[in-house]
């Protein structure tokens, strides 16, 4: 993986497009213009410190904040507003919002797996509801998947008995479920005690290695050194930085990018 | 004047057969002031102005004013609409009209008390808005709310003795009855009260264990 | 059915009359009630079984039983003991027992708020434990009380209109005299209803009011938000 080229994906092909996005949260302006493509098959990381928006922009891209500027597009139809003449735009309708959030997956870091339901219940519920597949047929898929993430004897326990690795394995699965085309994982190991933060990697390199296009928002950069195609650096609101993993670990472009991974240092990977 | 039990023995079947129409128009008003405080929540989620402030009108006249004076609205206001319904219903619609001003503030609290997560989460698999409440909020809140709930009910056991003035006969009704038979306020009173008595002790106990098992679900 | 309001303009003074008696009723029953919820909360705080066991009896009495039947128990069992008692003396008696004992929670509770940390650092300071009371604990547990305390004075005069069924001529009492002479009970129980919830309304804002003066009441309010009881 490591050798994999620095390719930016041409507008067309991509899957994500963010173009000039902005984000205020009233006169706190956390966004400022920020532009990405994710093409098919990528794996983007976004690393930063703490507060410089990476969350937020993962919430914007499947529209949990709505953007306050700028535009984000899931296979070029934009995301959540409709265009008027004139420039002007208004918020899409809430069914159509929801038939592009399906399509888009989320892990997010504290999990966020329903307590009243059981694991499998979890991760059937979307594909039901939201999906229309059948019971059955939902049921048969929850049990691969939650294989696949190595979780085949809890599919009846109730999140509150799972480990933190054991609950966001069973997040990775529901978000699986809907046969996304997209995930966006937002440091989906930083509520994890030590020993548990290998078992979730372990599951999310599977996904790369099957092919997976992924945003990931982490601080494990020996991950992202070895999976990510490009590493996104963002400071204060805005990409500082963008490189394949072996430029920005090794030689980072920017001053900013040089010091975050030398206040790091314990944890960088090289 | 002194305390005679065989009076208590010989009202003691009416007054059980009393006290089970007050376990049944409390639970009745219960179930229907949850409809109420349900309605009320959605009306109040439901971003259309006009009915907001309506919600809120209607919650603060339901908490603001006696429930006596409510029932007795109701109960001359459907007559004088030209509904006759039986007492027992109207007794039943008064209590959950006012419980359900009560509920929606215990709903109002559960929601704030759901990590946003969980909405975000349904949200990400572009759940709809009726999934969402239905099949995610409602069943965490109603689990949450269950202590709180649980003393609204007695509390409605209680109030429901204020039903004797529409003629519900009810567990006060009934003593009052007998006492205008028998003359013994002493003896029909006191055992009307440890009637409610014991009823509100037990779902207090009830109470309090919901109240730990949902400690222990929030930790 | 149409609203008629000349039953309530030519019974106007009806109301007003009912209206003053109330609030001298709950004035009355609310100060005597917070007396009586303060001892009864002292006690439950005690360290000895006889002081706390009556009071913890006296409260679950009162908050397991109807008010109205706690109404008919004074007026018409306590007399069969040889005392005579009005109905003056019997609904202030009501309303005081029955106030004491849901404020007697209040105050326990808010006393109980106050971290243990705030009365060790007035013990080590030198302060007795009643200064420590009266300087520490009374001043800080004010943010803790006025909330619950606010729904319970609420509750209070709410309730007192049942007392209108042992004849105290109090406002739901000059209501059914309205009705009596004009039978449109409609109009004259929406009156009532305006009339408690103006009072109602008033005490509220009164209450929160004192709220705001009271140094601490944002740390408070977070841990009062959730939960409280319904009080009618
Ligand atoms: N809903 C919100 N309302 C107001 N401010 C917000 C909101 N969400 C985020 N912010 C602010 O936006 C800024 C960026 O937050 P964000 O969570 O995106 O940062 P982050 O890069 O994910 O940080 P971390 O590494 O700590 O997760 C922060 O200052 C935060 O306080
Ligand atoms: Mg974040």
């Amino acid at each position: 993986m490591a050798d994999t080229v620095y390719r930016r994906a041409s507008p067309k092909s991509a899957i994500i497009s963010i173009e000039n996005l902005h984000k205020r949260f009233g006169p706190l302006h956390v966004l400022r213009g920020i532009n990405l493509e994710v093409a098919p098959g990528e794996k983007i990381c976004v690393v930063g410190p703490s507060g410089s928006g990476k969350s937020t922009l993962l919430r914007c891209v499947n529209f949990l904040e709505e953007p306050s500027d700028g535009r984000v597009f899931l296979d070029g139809r934009p995301m959540g507003f409709i265009e008027e003449p004139g420039g002007r735009r208004r918020r899409d309708s809430e069914a159509n919002i929801n038939r592009m959030r399906a399509r888009v997956g989320m892990v997010f870091q504290n999990f966020n797996l329903w307590t009243h339901m059981t694991v499998v219940r979890n991760v059937v519920e979307a594909p039901i509801y939201v999906k229309g597949l059948a019971r059955e047929k939902a049921y048969t898929l929850a049990e691969k998947l939650l294989a696949r993430v190595g979780l085949s004897d809890k599919v009846h326990a109730y999140p509150s008995q799972l480990s933190g690795g054991q609950q966001q394995r069973v997040a990775i699965a529901r978000a699986l479920a809907m046969e996304p085309e997209i995930i966006l994982f937002d440091e989906p190991t930083s509520a994890l005690d030590p020993e548990l933060v290998g078992e979730v990697l372990e599951v999310m390199r599977d996904l790369a290695r099957d092919g997976m296009t992924m945003l990931v928002v982490t601080h494990e950069m020996g991950f992202a050194a070895d999976v990510a195609d490009r590493i996104i650096f963002m400071d204060h609101g805005v990409i500082v930085e963008e490189s394949p993993p072996e430029v920005f670990f090794q030689r980072p472009k920017s001053e900013r990018a040089t010091q975050f991974l030398a206040k790091l240092s314990s944890r960088a990977p090289v | 004047m002194t305390f005679e039990p065989r009076y208590v023995v010989q009202a003691l079947p009416f007054l059980i057969r009393g006290a089970r129409l007050t376990l049944e128009v409390s639970l009745f008003a219960i179930a229907l002031g949850l409809v109420v405080g349900v309605l009320l929540t959605i009306i109040r989620q439901s971003r259309i102005k006009p009915l907001e402030a309506a919600a809120s009108i209607y919650i603060s006249l339901m908490r603001g004013t006696p429930l006596f004076i409510q029932i007795l609205i109701v109960y001359f206001g459907l007559s004088e609409i030209g509904v006759d319904l039986p007492r027992f219903l109207a007794g039943v619609i008064a209590l959950s009209l006012n419980s359900g001003a009560y509920i929606t503030e215990m709903i109002r609290g559960g929601l704030t008390a759901i990590p946003p997560g969980q909405r975000d989460a349904a949200k990400a698999l572009g759940m709809p808005n009726r999934y969402l409440w239905g099949h995610i909020l409602l069943p965490q809140v109603l689990f949450l709310i269950m202590p709180p709930l649980t003393i609204e009910f007695t509390g409605l056991l209680k109030a429901s003795a204020l039903l004797s003035v529409i003629g519900v006969v009810e567990l006060t009704r009934t003593s009052q009855e007998i006492i205008i038979g028998t003359f013994r306020p002493v003896e029909l009173w006191l055992t009307a009260a440890t009637f409610y008595f014991v009823m509100c002790f037990v779902l207090g106990a009830v109470a309090r264990r919901f109240e730990r098992v949902a400690a222990a679900y929030r930790a | 059915m149409k609203f008629d309001l000349s039953v309530i303009t030519s019974n106007w003074q009806l109301f007003a009359r009912g209206f003053g008696v109330t609030l001298v009723y709950c004035g009355v029953s609310s100060i005597l009630g917070l007396c009586l919820g303060l001892v009864v909360a002292l006690a439950r705080l005690s360290r000895s079984v006889w002081l706390r066991g009556p009071a913890v009896g006296f409260v679950e009495l009162i908050r397991d039983t109807p008010f109205l039947v706690q109404v008919f128990v004074i007026f018409f069992v306590v007399p069969a003991s040889g005392l005579t008692i009005s109905a003056t003396t019997a609904g202030i008696a009501a309303l005081t027992l029955y106030g004491g004992a849901y404020f007697s929670e209040s105050i326990r509770g808010a006393i109980l708020s106050v971290p243990r940390g705030q009365t060790d650092a007035a013990h080590a300071a030198g302060m007795s434990h009643v200064l420590a009371m009266r300087r520490i604990v009374f001043p800080q547990m004010m943010a803790y009380l006025i909330p619950p305390l606010t729904n319970q004075l609420i509750g209070l005069v709410k309730d007192s209109s049942v007392l209108s069924i042992i004849t105290v001529p109090e406002l739901t009492m000059a209501t059914q005299r309205v009705l009596g002479t004009t039978f449109a009970p409609i109009e004259a129980f929406s009156m009532a209803a305006l009339l408690y919830w103006v009072l109602t309304a008033c005490l509220a804002a009164l209450m929160g009011r004192l709220e705001h003066h009271t140094p601490t009441h944002r740390a408070a309010r977070q841990t009062t938000a959730f939960l409280t009881v319904a009080d009618r």
